[in-house]
Protein backbone atom coordinates (compact mmCIF):
# COMPACT_ATOMS: atom_id res chain seq x y z
CA UNK A 1 0.00 0.00 0.00
CA UNK A 2 3.17 2.57 0.49
CA UNK A 3 4.77 1.21 -2.55
CA UNK A 4 1.72 1.43 -4.71
CA UNK A 5 1.29 4.97 -6.69
CA UNK A 6 4.89 5.83 -5.91
CA UNK A 7 6.08 7.69 -9.14
CA UNK A 8 9.50 8.71 -8.20
CA UNK A 9 9.13 12.01 -10.34
CA UNK A 10 12.40 12.99 -11.74
CA UNK A 11 13.83 16.47 -10.38
CA UNK A 12 12.93 19.03 -13.11
CA UNK A 13 16.49 21.15 -14.15
CA UNK A 14 18.19 18.87 -12.20
CA UNK A 15 22.02 20.32 -12.22
CA UNK A 16 23.45 17.30 -13.21
CA UNK A 17 21.55 16.74 -15.94
CA UNK A 18 21.50 20.68 -17.48
CA UNK A 19 25.35 20.33 -17.44
CA UNK A 20 25.50 17.25 -19.20
CA UNK A 21 23.20 19.06 -22.01
CA UNK A 22 24.65 22.06 -21.68
CA UNK A 23 27.79 19.97 -22.77
CA UNK A 24 26.58 18.10 -25.50
CA UNK A 25 24.98 21.37 -26.53
CA UNK A 26 28.32 23.19 -26.67
CA UNK A 27 29.94 20.29 -28.58
CA UNK A 28 27.10 20.56 -31.11
CA UNK A 29 27.42 23.91 -31.80
CA UNK A 30 31.23 23.79 -32.90
CA UNK A 31 30.29 20.91 -34.61
CA UNK A 32 28.47 22.43 -36.77
CA UNK A 33 29.95 25.63 -37.37
CA UNK A 34 33.32 23.71 -38.53
CA UNK A 35 30.85 21.71 -40.74
CA UNK A 36 32.49 18.36 -39.29
CA UNK A 37 29.46 16.04 -40.14
CA UNK A 38 31.33 12.89 -39.42
CA UNK A 39 31.31 13.80 -35.54
CA UNK A 40 27.96 15.43 -35.83
CA UNK A 41 26.46 12.35 -37.34
CA UNK A 42 28.17 10.50 -34.35
CA UNK A 43 26.34 12.46 -31.95
CA UNK A 44 23.00 10.54 -32.86
CA UNK A 45 22.35 6.84 -31.91
CA UNK A 46 21.66 4.50 -35.04
CA UNK A 47 17.85 4.07 -34.57
CA UNK A 48 17.58 7.89 -34.18
CA UNK A 49 14.72 10.01 -35.59
CA UNK A 50 14.94 13.56 -36.96
CA UNK A 51 12.35 16.06 -37.47
CA UNK A 52 13.68 19.17 -38.96
CA UNK A 53 11.34 21.96 -40.05
CA UNK A 54 10.40 21.91 -43.33
CA UNK A 55 11.27 18.25 -43.75
CA UNK A 56 10.07 14.91 -43.62
CA UNK A 57 10.97 12.31 -40.37
CA UNK A 58 14.50 11.00 -40.81
CA UNK A 59 15.39 7.30 -39.41
CA UNK A 60 18.93 6.45 -38.80
CA UNK A 61 22.43 7.64 -39.34
CA UNK A 62 22.31 7.43 -43.53
CA UNK A 63 19.18 9.52 -43.93
CA UNK A 64 20.57 12.06 -41.02
CA UNK A 65 23.69 12.43 -42.61
CA UNK A 66 22.01 13.15 -46.12
CA UNK A 67 19.73 16.22 -44.04
CA UNK A 68 22.81 17.33 -42.59
CA UNK A 69 24.74 17.47 -45.60
CA UNK A 70 21.80 19.20 -47.28
CA UNK A 71 22.38 21.82 -44.55
CA UNK A 72 25.81 22.41 -45.40
CA UNK A 73 24.95 23.87 -48.97
CA UNK A 74 24.96 27.06 -47.32
CA UNK A 75 27.82 28.41 -45.05
CA UNK A 76 26.40 28.58 -41.49
CA UNK A 77 29.04 31.15 -39.73
CA UNK A 78 27.13 31.00 -36.45
CA UNK A 79 25.02 28.26 -34.47
CA UNK A 80 23.90 28.85 -30.88
CA UNK A 81 21.69 26.25 -28.49
CA UNK A 82 20.06 27.59 -25.17
CA UNK A 83 18.89 24.64 -22.81
CA UNK A 84 15.69 26.27 -20.97
CA UNK A 85 14.72 23.49 -19.38
CA UNK A 86 15.86 19.39 -18.52
CA UNK A 87 13.88 16.38 -16.97
CA UNK A 88 14.03 13.01 -17.01
CA UNK A 89 16.61 10.94 -15.80
CA UNK A 90 20.46 10.19 -16.22
CA UNK A 91 19.83 7.36 -18.51
CA UNK A 92 17.24 9.45 -21.01
CA UNK A 93 17.33 13.35 -20.67
CA UNK A 94 14.07 15.66 -22.24
CA UNK A 95 15.81 18.75 -23.38
CA UNK A 96 14.54 21.69 -24.64
CA UNK A 97 15.89 25.04 -25.30
CA UNK A 98 16.35 28.05 -28.24
CA UNK A 99 18.86 28.32 -30.38
CA UNK A 100 19.30 30.38 -33.73
CA UNK A 101 21.51 29.74 -37.10
CA UNK A 102 23.27 32.76 -38.82
CA UNK A 103 23.93 31.28 -42.54
CA UNK A 104 25.43 33.20 -45.26
CA UNK A 105 24.29 32.26 -48.61
CA UNK A 106 25.38 34.33 -52.00
CA UNK A 107 26.92 36.89 -50.12
CA UNK A 108 23.62 37.19 -47.75
CA UNK A 109 23.33 36.70 -44.15
CA UNK A 110 20.71 35.90 -42.37
CA UNK A 111 19.16 34.64 -39.17
CA UNK A 112 16.82 31.98 -38.37
CA UNK A 113 15.14 31.47 -34.76
CA UNK A 114 14.21 28.12 -33.23
CA UNK A 115 13.30 25.96 -30.65
CA UNK A 116 13.53 22.54 -30.59
CA UNK A 117 13.35 19.45 -28.10
CA UNK A 118 16.44 17.13 -27.46
CA UNK A 119 15.94 13.48 -26.58
CA UNK A 120 19.52 11.94 -25.37
CA UNK A 121 20.04 8.59 -24.50
CA UNK A 122 23.15 7.19 -22.30
CA UNK A 123 24.71 4.57 -24.02
CA UNK A 124 26.42 1.49 -22.90
CA UNK A 125 30.05 3.68 -23.34
CA UNK A 126 28.47 6.60 -21.10
CA UNK A 127 28.47 8.98 -23.45
CA UNK A 128 24.88 10.02 -24.35
CA UNK A 129 23.74 10.39 -28.05
CA UNK A 130 20.66 11.80 -29.33
CA UNK A 131 17.64 9.18 -29.89
CA UNK A 132 14.66 12.25 -30.95
CA UNK A 133 16.06 15.81 -32.54
CA UNK A 134 12.74 18.15 -33.45
CA UNK A 135 12.85 22.13 -33.98
CA UNK A 136 10.65 24.58 -35.52
CA UNK A 137 10.92 27.87 -36.24
CA UNK A 138 9.75 30.84 -33.64
CA UNK A 139 8.31 33.23 -36.14
CA UNK A 140 7.55 32.93 -40.00
CA UNK A 141 11.37 33.54 -41.94
CA UNK A 142 11.70 37.24 -43.71
CA UNK B 1 2.77 -12.41 10.33
CA UNK B 2 4.40 -14.89 7.85
CA UNK B 3 1.07 -15.46 6.10
CA UNK B 4 0.75 -11.55 5.94
CA UNK B 5 4.15 -10.44 4.62
CA UNK B 6 3.62 -13.84 2.11
CA UNK B 7 0.24 -11.71 0.93
CA UNK B 8 2.43 -8.64 0.73
CA UNK B 9 4.85 -10.40 -1.00
CA UNK B 10 2.53 -11.92 -3.89
CA UNK B 11 0.70 -8.49 -4.15
CA UNK B 12 4.13 -6.65 -4.88
CA UNK B 13 5.33 -9.45 -7.52
CA UNK B 14 1.91 -8.94 -9.26
CA UNK B 15 1.78 -5.53 -9.10
CA UNK B 16 5.39 -5.44 -10.51
CA UNK B 17 3.99 -8.39 -13.61
CA UNK B 18 1.13 -5.89 -14.25
CA UNK B 19 3.41 -2.81 -14.92
CA UNK B 20 6.28 -4.68 -16.67
CA UNK B 21 3.46 -6.06 -19.06
CA UNK B 22 1.94 -2.47 -19.79
CA UNK B 23 5.90 -1.59 -20.95
CA UNK B 24 5.71 -4.07 -23.46
CA UNK B 25 6.22 -2.49 -26.99
CA UNK B 26 2.55 -3.61 -28.14
CA UNK B 27 1.27 -2.20 -24.48
CA UNK B 28 2.91 0.71 -24.78
CA UNK B 29 1.77 1.23 -28.41
CA UNK B 30 -2.10 0.64 -27.56
CA UNK B 31 -1.62 3.26 -24.44
CA UNK B 32 -0.45 5.97 -26.94
CA UNK B 33 -3.29 5.18 -29.46
CA UNK B 34 -5.97 5.60 -26.49
CA UNK B 35 -4.43 9.15 -25.94
CA UNK B 36 -4.34 9.52 -29.59
CA UNK B 37 -7.93 8.73 -30.13
CA UNK B 38 -8.77 11.06 -26.75
CA UNK B 39 -6.58 13.72 -28.16
CA UNK B 40 -7.71 13.27 -31.54
CA UNK B 41 -12.03 14.04 -30.26
CA UNK B 42 -10.96 16.92 -28.24
CA UNK B 43 -9.80 18.56 -31.09
CA UNK B 44 -12.43 17.99 -33.24
CA UNK B 45 -15.14 18.93 -30.91
CA UNK B 46 -13.11 21.71 -29.83
CA UNK B 47 -13.17 20.89 -26.29
CA UNK B 48 -10.55 22.70 -24.21
CA UNK B 49 -11.11 21.23 -21.22
CA UNK B 50 -10.32 17.51 -22.37
CA UNK B 51 -7.61 18.96 -24.28
CA UNK B 52 -5.66 20.85 -21.63
CA UNK B 53 -6.65 17.44 -19.27
CA UNK B 54 -4.11 15.86 -21.31
CA UNK B 55 -1.42 18.53 -20.44
CA UNK B 56 0.73 18.07 -16.92
CA UNK B 57 0.29 21.44 -14.86
CA UNK B 58 3.22 22.37 -15.88
CA UNK B 59 4.06 21.07 -19.29
CA UNK B 60 6.26 22.57 -21.70
CA UNK B 61 4.82 23.02 -25.63
CA UNK B 62 6.65 23.92 -28.47
CA UNK B 63 4.10 25.10 -31.53
CA UNK B 64 5.18 26.25 -34.57
CA UNK B 65 5.95 29.47 -35.68
CA UNK B 66 5.47 30.89 -31.74
CA UNK B 67 7.73 30.99 -28.64
CA UNK B 68 7.53 28.34 -26.05
CA UNK B 69 4.80 27.83 -23.79
CA UNK B 70 5.02 27.15 -20.13
CA UNK B 71 2.54 25.77 -17.77
CA UNK B 72 -1.41 24.81 -18.80
CA UNK B 73 -2.33 28.46 -18.72
CA UNK B 74 -0.32 29.47 -21.67
CA UNK B 75 -0.77 25.93 -23.79
CA UNK B 76 -4.38 27.07 -23.14
CA UNK B 77 -4.49 30.38 -25.02
CA UNK B 78 -3.08 28.49 -27.92
CA UNK B 79 -5.32 26.35 -28.37
CA UNK B 80 -7.50 28.55 -27.51
CA UNK B 81 -6.41 30.63 -30.86
CA UNK B 82 -6.53 27.00 -32.72
CA UNK B 83 -10.11 26.22 -32.10
CA UNK B 84 -10.72 29.62 -34.29
CA UNK B 85 -9.69 27.68 -37.48
CA UNK B 86 -11.99 25.40 -38.72
CA UNK B 87 -10.71 21.79 -38.44
CA UNK B 88 -12.56 19.56 -41.30
CA UNK B 89 -10.00 16.37 -40.03
CA UNK B 90 -7.83 16.10 -37.99
CA UNK B 91 -5.88 12.37 -37.50
CA UNK B 92 -2.71 11.41 -35.76
CA UNK B 93 -0.88 8.75 -36.98
CA UNK B 94 1.64 7.18 -34.87
CA UNK B 95 4.96 6.53 -36.02
CA UNK B 96 7.11 5.30 -33.23
CA UNK B 97 6.47 5.36 -29.01
CA UNK B 98 9.07 4.07 -26.59
CA UNK B 99 9.11 4.23 -23.05
CA UNK B 100 11.50 4.12 -20.56
CA UNK B 101 10.57 4.66 -16.95
CA UNK B 102 7.90 7.10 -16.30
CA UNK B 103 8.01 8.26 -19.47
CA UNK B 104 6.75 7.78 -23.25
CA UNK B 105 7.82 9.30 -26.41
CA UNK B 106 5.47 9.39 -29.20
CA UNK B 107 6.61 10.53 -32.93
CA UNK B 108 3.49 10.94 -35.13
CA UNK B 109 2.17 12.25 -38.36
CA UNK B 110 -1.07 14.50 -37.78
CA UNK B 111 -2.89 14.78 -41.27
CA UNK B 112 -5.54 17.99 -40.90
CA UNK B 113 -7.72 19.66 -43.13
CA UNK B 114 -8.42 23.50 -42.67
CA UNK B 115 -11.49 25.00 -44.31
CA UNK B 116 -11.05 28.02 -46.07
CA UNK B 117 -13.80 31.03 -46.78
CA UNK B 118 -13.47 29.94 -50.02
CA UNK B 119 -12.33 25.93 -49.95
CA UNK B 120 -9.85 24.16 -47.44
CA UNK B 121 -6.01 23.43 -47.45
CA UNK B 122 -4.31 20.48 -45.93
CA UNK B 123 -2.11 20.73 -42.76
CA UNK B 124 0.74 18.02 -42.78
CA UNK B 125 2.97 18.24 -39.53
CA UNK B 126 5.07 16.06 -37.92
CA UNK B 127 5.05 15.98 -34.07
CA UNK B 128 6.94 14.60 -30.41
CA UNK B 129 4.87 14.53 -27.69
CA UNK B 130 6.58 13.28 -24.26
CA UNK B 131 3.96 11.74 -21.93
CA UNK B 132 4.90 10.80 -18.28
CA UNK B 133 2.88 8.59 -16.08
CA UNK B 134 1.20 10.54 -13.42
CA UNK B 135 0.71 9.25 -9.43
CA UNK B 136 -2.94 7.83 -10.49
CA UNK B 137 -1.33 5.64 -13.46
CA UNK B 138 -2.48 7.65 -16.45
CA UNK B 139 -0.28 9.59 -18.63
CA UNK B 140 -0.23 13.53 -19.61
CA UNK B 141 2.43 15.53 -21.42
CA UNK B 142 5.45 17.06 -20.49
CA UNK B 143 6.66 18.34 -23.42
CA UNK B 144 5.50 18.65 -27.09
CA UNK B 145 5.99 20.09 -30.43
CA UNK B 146 5.33 20.02 -33.75
CA UNK B 147 6.01 21.38 -37.16
CA UNK B 148 5.68 21.08 -40.87
CA UNK B 149 5.30 17.81 -42.74
CA UNK B 150 7.43 18.76 -46.16
CA UNK B 151 8.24 15.72 -48.78
CA UNK B 152 11.30 17.16 -50.13
CA UNK B 153 12.68 16.40 -53.25
CA UNK B 154 16.30 16.32 -53.03
CA UNK B 155 16.67 13.99 -49.76
CA UNK B 156 15.99 9.99 -51.31
CA UNK B 157 13.77 7.63 -49.27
Amino acid sequence: MVLHGLVLKAQENDPELLQIVEGLGAKMEKLVVAEEIDALVDMYSESSQYLPDQGRIYSGLTEIRKVWELTFQVDVVDFELTTSKVGGSKDRIYETGSGFSKISYNGQESVQKFKYVNIWERQTSGEYKLIVDIYNRDIPTK
Amino acid sequence: MKYYLLCFACWIGVEASAQEASFSQAGVEARIQQLQLIYEEAVASKNLRKIMNLYEDDAVYLPFQHVILTGKNEIKKAWDRTFRADLLKFDLELISAEAHGDFIFEVGRTHAIFKLPNGQAPGEFKFLNVWRRQPDGNYKIFRATYNQWVQPKSVSN
